[in-house]
């Protein structure tokens, strides 16, 4: 019975060993790097199994002591167990929460990965955003038909004014032409009128001569 | 307001005074013309102290006797002037006598050769029936002669501006044959300019629903001729709508039809228009059944 007693106590020491560098292997893996992380989660899934094996040995052990003592054993059994579980939860925490930032190129790691409240809230967040997203990216095309329409309607008011400038432009030739017809008009009736009085002063003269001879003759006779 | 009214009668007063005057033979050797000018202003300002007063259709009325004295003396070009104000002032009362003054302005501008002035004044009377008097036949009528007039004196915008009332109006008569050939004219001669070939795809669009309603065959074959006419159609979100309207015309299927237009209009709101087109559309859905 006291082999019995010392074998439990042995896979004790054992177990405690191992929870101990589960729990700094848990540690170390949420600042190591990805290749340093891949060792660590393989040397712990290999420590929770090997921990694992050591309760059923111990369940084993326990059936066997005397009642007595069998009392305590099952307590202390009980309490490795649970410590198990919550160091095994803790361990699926650390690695989910590492999980969005590395790239793993086996699909093993992600075997018994279970979605927590972290994880759903996190699904929700980013379903929101990208709806978000979504919707601004149709207000942005909606933005965006609008300005092609202004655009347009842009567009046909400069084609407009281009038309009415040509319009202007076309007038103000006509304009020209018609003035410079009419400067032309004004300069022959300028050199007609200048013609007539040059004419009329010739036309005076003469009759002043005209006249002069006559009463010079008149009176010289 | 009332003294306003007081001056302008005193003004119209002494107007036909000046004018009864002036009819005499001795008065008519001797300054007559002047007196008449002097009328003339006198029912001018009068016209304007009624507009301060805001009697419209006095005002309306003191411009037209200034209009008919300045086409009596042969100043037509003032004549013309007047009755423009007389419609302006009309148009707030009486829309018929303000129909009138603008058609006699425009006799006179299209006598003396100014087409432009006409084919504005015409719109503005097309405008008058459109949204006073509701008279679409009538606006269709004035808008296509504004059209005309345009189109001869090389405005060309302002002749499609008119023609794509004219069409927008005939389609809502039911007139779509007219209607899809000013659409497809105007968007030929679109396509033409750098400036205006990014318009042409509405246009294109309107004369795809105007075939809608007539024929879902004609149609079919019409939206093929404008991707030819213009590459650039097929890439657009009007191009998309008009053919799944085409496939679920075909397949009689009205919620399909009703889901494709609510899509399109929650990205680009449809107007009064669109609507109407896009409705009858789907009651040819309702009243032809499938008969496969």
């Amino acid at each position: 019975m006291p082999k019995m007693v010392s074998l439990f106590e042995n896979y004790e020491q054992q177990y405690s060993v191992l929870t101990a560098d589960i729990t700094s292997q848990i540690g170390l893996l949420s600042t190591s790097g990805a290749k340093d992380r891949r060792q660590l989660i393989s040397n712990i899934e290999k420590n929770v199994k090997e921990a694992q094996e050591l309760l059923e040995q111990m369940d084993l052990e326990v059936r066997e002591v005397e009642m007595s003592k069998r009392q305590r054993c099952g307590t202390k059994l009980d309490c490795y167990r649970a410590e198990l579980k919550r160091l095994t939860l803790e361990y699926i925490k650390a690695r989910s929460i590492k999980q969005g930032t590395f790239n793993y190129e086996s699909t093993e790691e992600f075997e018994d990965v279970r979605i927590n409240e972290d994880q759903k809230q996190r699904l929700l967040d980013n379903s929101e955003r990208l709806e978000r997203a979504g919707k601004r990216l149709e207000e942005g095309y909606k933005v965006i038909l609008e300005t092609e329409e202004i655009g347009t309607h842009v567009l046909q008011n400069l084609n407009e004014q281009r038309e009415t400038i040509q319009r202007s432009r076309g007038r103000l030739r006509e304009t020209n032409e018609e003035l410079s017809r009419s400067s032309r008009i004004m300069n022959s009736m300028i050199m007609r009128s200048i013609q007539q009085r040059i004419v009329f002063f010739v036309v005076g003269a003469c009759f002043v001569v005209a006249i002069s001879l006559g009463l010079y003759l008149g009176f010289s006779k | 307001m009332a003294s306003n009214e007081q001056k302008a009668q005193q003004l119209i007063a002494e107007a036909e005074k000046k004018l009864s005057a002036s009819k005499g033979f001795f008065s008519s050797l001797f300054g007559g013309s002047a007196k008449v000018e002097d009328a003339v202003e006198c029912y001018q300002r009068a016209a304007n102290l009624f507009k301060m007063a805001k009697k419209w259709t006095e005002a309306g009325s003191a411009f037209c006797e200034a209009a008919n004295l300045h086409a009596k003396a042969g100043s037509r070009h003032d004549a013309a002037s007047n009755y423009v104000d007389a419609a302006n002032a009309y148009k707030k009362a009486d829309i018929n006598e303000a129909v009138n003054c603008f058609l006699k302005a425009i006799e006179i501008y299209t006598d003396m050769g100014r087409f432009t002035m006409a084919a504005k004044h015409h719109q503005t009377i097309a405008e008058l029936y459109e949204t006073d008097a509701i008279d679409l036949e009538r606006a269709v009528q004035h808008y296509e002669q504004a059209a005309d007039y345009f189109r001869g004196e090389e405005s060309n915008s302002s002749a499609n501006k008119c023609l794509l009332k004219v069409a927008q109006y005939a389609a809502q008569l039911e007139n779509y044959q007219k209607a899809i050939q000013i659409y497809e004219q105007v968007a030929s001669s679109s396509l033409e300019s750098s400036l205006l070939k990014y318009s042409a795809k509405e246009y294109l669009f309107r004369a795809a629903l105007c075939h809608l309603c007539v024929d879902l065959l004609n149609a079919q074959h019409a939206l093929e001729r404008y991707t030819q006419m213009y590459p650039a159609f097929q890439d657009s979100r009007e191009y998309k709508l008009l053919q799944t309207l085409m496939e679920h015309l075909e397949e009689q299927n009205v919620e399909s039809f009703t889901e494709a237009v609510k899509d399109y209009d929650s990205i680009s709101r449809l107007d009064q228009w669109y609507t109407t087109m896009l409705l009858r559309i789907k009651k040819q859905i309702n009243e032809s059944p499938d008969l496969r």
